[in-house]
């Protein structure tokens, strides 16, 4: 009882001092206010977490154990050895061409999908069932918890994940009472006996060094005021600990104080509040920890950086035993549960897991698209949970071909380690989703993006544009057409002449269209650019999706124009998906923290280019990877998939590029050096050796190109040019928009005999020998 | 003074009539036969190849699963699913017709539009669905009162 009236006295006391020390009420009002509009704002600036794709697992998907393994590793899932240890979500058992899963639950924002076992049974590369652990039931389909692929942080880099004191075992709430502030259901926000005491103790030694701080006092520390030890610090900490208890009740303070703490540091990230210190230190969720885990995370309080386990694993261990201790002398936990507490190692994880993202040019190209619509701080701070498109699959092999065939190419180029850099968009071909980007060699570790940001002469790669652009005069042009590859002289802007010159230094006389783009003539292209008119060649280019303001010359027919590799998959994805415009998309669906939809990027489609003319033109580049420039490639990509491409090469080889389609899968690869010198690759020597192994290593369904009805099939003599029965040795079936077919029929031999008559030209000689053999395929 | 507003009013009459035979519907091109598979040709056919699996369940899931939630117009939750089913097979027409339908009920009649003529292109023998994706574009096409384009896409639908 007297003990109690002291303690009021001495309550008043301190009031008294401190309401004297300022002299005024409003000094009170002033905090109370703070605390209020802190309490009834967002708490805390939290990070935006950015998500890969969902995985979709159905019978009949393209996938080895070994790629769903990997995965799921990203995924943070744990393999275990046996059934038993298959106990918690998070966890994964593989056994022989099975895997079974325990799916950690997820909203996807339409539903939630709760916690669950499946077991995906594997055969020949493909799932072949997906079976409910539960119920045993088949699944046609199932999403998995998407991976966490980056975050943006608070300026301040604080981290955290939100806990709610309800959901946070009893245990830690106790814990934490006992260790720091025993009395904390009791007092009023301060104890006056201890400031007491530490005020004598100041006094003594002439300084401020005694802590005995409540909770409360230490939540208001860490909200609102810097760390100097001042006398005047002190007192607003004591009058902000006196504003939060007037207004909030002890749990709610308590929730407070469970996830501002500051419990360790990652490099720049700092660790925040239970929640996330348990992920950070013991690679878990706080309701999976252990009673010594816990009282270790407890210990933390009184020293992050002092007690780091994984810096000085004996003083932490020597903490963490004597909080086991508190906890055993007030009975929260028993005598034997203390001694096999005490008896165990610290059970931190070696590393903290990493929250660099692995796919840093990717996460910035997801920033640039955010920042078009929201503010930074925004971004950096309310929680936002953004879902994109990126295939963690796909990425990961587009990574490890840049990696390996980078140090190769340097070698075969004879080019000084170190001086090859590369860059790969890929997407998606009916949505234009970005799937993957790789911004340099090293594509883990950030740094220049070139898959955004080196714009470079894109060479050949334009070609497509200029013929697309023919085609689309049915009048004048049709694949057969013959067009000429002889010497020619434009003139330029400044009063110049320029004559162009194919690669191979040869003029090839009158060749068919389609073989001038297969086989990449750069003179035919110019005389056929030069025809219809530089004005026509722009709005074609920019019909297929390229935005910025250029000024065109003659020497832009031959890729002179410079892009990124963004850029040119956007032009290749109106090809690829028949002549409908997608914007390039990585963002799918943007949440806040309580799964309210905030914005979806719905899939849009805008009919650029006729999907006639789009067919031909792809045709042409089917032929470029059968029997063209990049016939190579049929020796890496499996026949089957039908792939259109083409290679492009700038002046003095110093870009290397491929850019090309299956069924569902487009990418551009860009080869060269960051000095911008000449790396001695063509696109097929270089960039497309990076693509072919791309390809072949992530599933492709082939490219079947579906004629549209304004394609009409013509059976045409290759020789004259003219409409033939089906049965003459030189008939060959061309695609034509409908009404652009030759007109004029020639009866098999009754112009000519059947023998191939003998070339006028050597240059007219290689192009017969072409066609045969093109066509032969 | 009648007599000219009569006289206004024949042939306001007589253009409209004019009108409507002068724009006769053109019928609809015949789908090309493919050139006989025994001479060679330009580009290349994809060979039947064991790379592609056989078009997963999966998507007739989600596209049967889309076309309850339309009924039921639950328009955005058959969205999602029909662009998971689209991410899965590119090449489904039914997935872009349902999205078609699901966009005009939405009242974008120019995604409405767009989508059906991209369910068209990839469309393999199938004139019934085709014909349904013309009656998209028609509506589509009536809404944004473009009625002489819309007539001409109704006699393909029928």
């Amino acid at each position: 009882m007297i003990k109690t009236i002291f303690r009021l006295l001495l309550g008043i006391l301190i009031l008294a001092l401190i309401a004297g020390a300022v002299g005024s009420v409003d000094y009170f009002s002033h905090f109370n206010r703070l605390v209020q509009e802190k309490f009834s704002g967002r708490l805390w600036a939290l990070p935006a977490r950015v998500y890969a794709r969902p995985l979709e697992l159905y019978a009949g998907l393209a996938l080895e154990a070994d790629n769903l393994a990997q995965e799921l590793r990203l995924m943070r899932y744990q393999a275990v050895a046996g059934q038993v240890a298959l106990n918690r979500p998070g966890t994964y058992l593989r056994t022989g061409n099975a895997v079974t899963i325990f799916c950690r639950p997820f909203n996807f924002g339409d539903r939630p999908r709760p916690a669950q076992q499946i077991t995906i049974r594997l055969k020949n590369g493909h799932i072949e069932s997906v079976v409910d652990v539960a119920t045993g039931q088949r699944h046609d389909l199932i999403r998995l918890d998407p991976m966490r692929i980056g975050s943006f942080y608070p300026v301040n880099n604080e981290d955290r994940i939100i806990v709610a004191l309800d959901d946070a075992p009893a245990l830690l709430s106790q814990s934490i009472i006992s260790v720091e502030d025993r009395h904390f259901y009791r007092h009023h926000g301060i104890e006056p006996m201890g400031v007491l005491r530490a005020m004598l103790v100041n006094l003594k030694q002439r300084r401020l060094a005694q802590g005995a701080s409540t909770i409360t006092q230490q939540l208001a520390r860490n909200f609102f005021l810097t760390n100097q030890k001042t006398w005047k610090r002190k007192i607003d900490e004591l009058v902000m600990a006196l504003a939060m208890e007037h207004n909030y009740t002890k749990d709610q303070i308590l929730e407070a104080y469970v996830n501002e703490v500051y419990l360790g540091q990652d490099g720049n990230r700092a660790i925040h509040g239970f929640g996330l210190a348990s992920v950070f230190y013991f690679g878990k969720a706080l309701d999976d920890l252990t009673v010594d885990e816990m009282a270790l995370l407890v210990g933390l309080l009184k020293g992050p950086s002092y007690y780091n386990p994984r810096k000085y694993p004996q003083r932490a261990l020597q903490r963490r035993n004597t909080v086991l201790t508190i906890l055993r002398d007030r009975n929260l936990i028993d005598i034997d549960a203390a001694n096999l507490a005490l008896a165990r190692p610290l059970g931190v994880t070696e590393t903290p897991p990493s929250d660099a993202s692995p796919f840093p040019a990717y996460l910035d190209l997801v920033k640039r698209q955010l920042l078009q619509e929201y503010r930074e701080t925004d971004l950096r701070s309310i929680g936002l949970r953004i879902f994109t498109a990126l295939d963690p699959q796909i990425q990961q092999v587009a990574q490890q071909a840049v990696a390996s065939q980078i140090a190769r190419l340097e070698a075969s180029a004879g080019l000084p380690a170190d001086k090859l850099q590369a860059g790969v968009v890929i997407t998606s071909t009916a949505e234009n989703e970005v799937l993957a980007a790789i911004g340099g060699k090293h594509a883990g570790q950030g740094g220049f993006n070139r898959a955004l940001d080196a714009i470079r002469p894109i060479g050949s790669l334009i070609k497509p544009v200029v013929f697309l652009t023919a085609l689309n005069r049915p009048d004048r042009y049709t694949l057969t057409t013959l067009v000429a590859d002889t010497p020619i002289r434009v003139r330029t802007d400044t009063g110049d002449y320029w004559s162009p010159r194919n690669f191979d230094r040869i003029f090839h006389g009158n060749v068919p269209l389609y073989q001038a783009l297969a086989h990449s003539y750069n003179v035919a292209t110019v005389s056929i650019g030069m025809d219809l008119g530089l004005p026509r060649v722009l709005a074609t280019l920019q019909d297929m999706g390229y935005a910025k303001p250029i000024r065109m010359y003659p020497a832009a027919l031959l890729g002179a124009i410079e892009m990124s590799c963004l850029e040119v998959t956007q032009i290749y994805q109106t090809l690829a998906s028949g002549g409908f415009y997608s914007s390039p998309k990585s963002i799918r669906a943007v949440y806040d923290l309580e799964n309210n939809l905030l914005q979806r990027y719905p899939l849009t489609i805008e009919q650029h280019l006729d999907p006639g003319a789009v067919f031909l033109v792809n045709k042409a580049l089917q032929a470029a990877v059968a029997s063209g420039t990049a016939r190579q490639l049929t020796s890496m990509v499996s026949s089957g998939l039908a792939i259109a491409g083409k290679t492009g090469t700038s002046t003095d080889l110093k870009d290397s590029w491929f850019a090309g389609f299956s069924g569902n899968r487009l990418a551009a690869v860009w080869v060269g050096r960051d000095d911008n010198r000449s790396c001695g690759l063509t696109g097929a020597a270089g960039a497309m050796q990076i693509w072919g192994r791309i390809m072949t290593h992530i599933p492709n369904q082939p490219l079947r190109l579906n004629p549209p009805d304004n394609i009409e099939w013509v059976v045409i003599d290759h020789e004259s040019g003219l409409r033939t029965e089906h049965t003459c040795p030189t008939a060959i079936a061309a695609p034509f928009i409908r009404g652009s077919a030759p007109t004029r029929f020639s009866s098999c031999g009754a112009t000519k005999s059947s023998e191939p008559k003998a070339p006028a030209t050597p240059a007219e000689k290689k192009y017969l020998i072409d066609w045969f053999r093109e066509w032969l395929k | 003074m009648l007599f000219s507003w009569f006289r206004i009013f024949l042939m306001l009459i007589g253009s409209a009539i004019l009108w409507t035979c002068a724009a006769p519907v053109a019928p609809p091109p015949e789908k090309t036969p493919l050139p006989p598979p025994d001479i060679p040709r330009i580009g290349k056919a994809p060979a039947p190849s064991p790379v592609r699996a056989a078009p997963p369940l999966a998507v007739s899931h989600l596209n049967q699963l889309a076309t309850m939630d339309i009924k039921s117009g639950a328009y955005a939750a058959a969205f999602d699913k029909l662009e998971r089913a689209i991410r899965i097979d590119p090449a489904d027409p039914l997935a872009w017709h349902l999205l078609a339908r699901v966009q005009l009920k939405q009242n974008d009649p120019t995604q409405a539009e767009q989508l059906a003529r991209k369910s068209n292109l990839l469309i393999i023998d199938n004139p019934a669905l085709e014909k349904q994706n013309w009656k998209i574009i028609a509506e589509a096409l009536d809404r944004k009162g473009l009625t002489r384009q819309a007539r001409q896409a109704r006699a393909r639908s029928r």
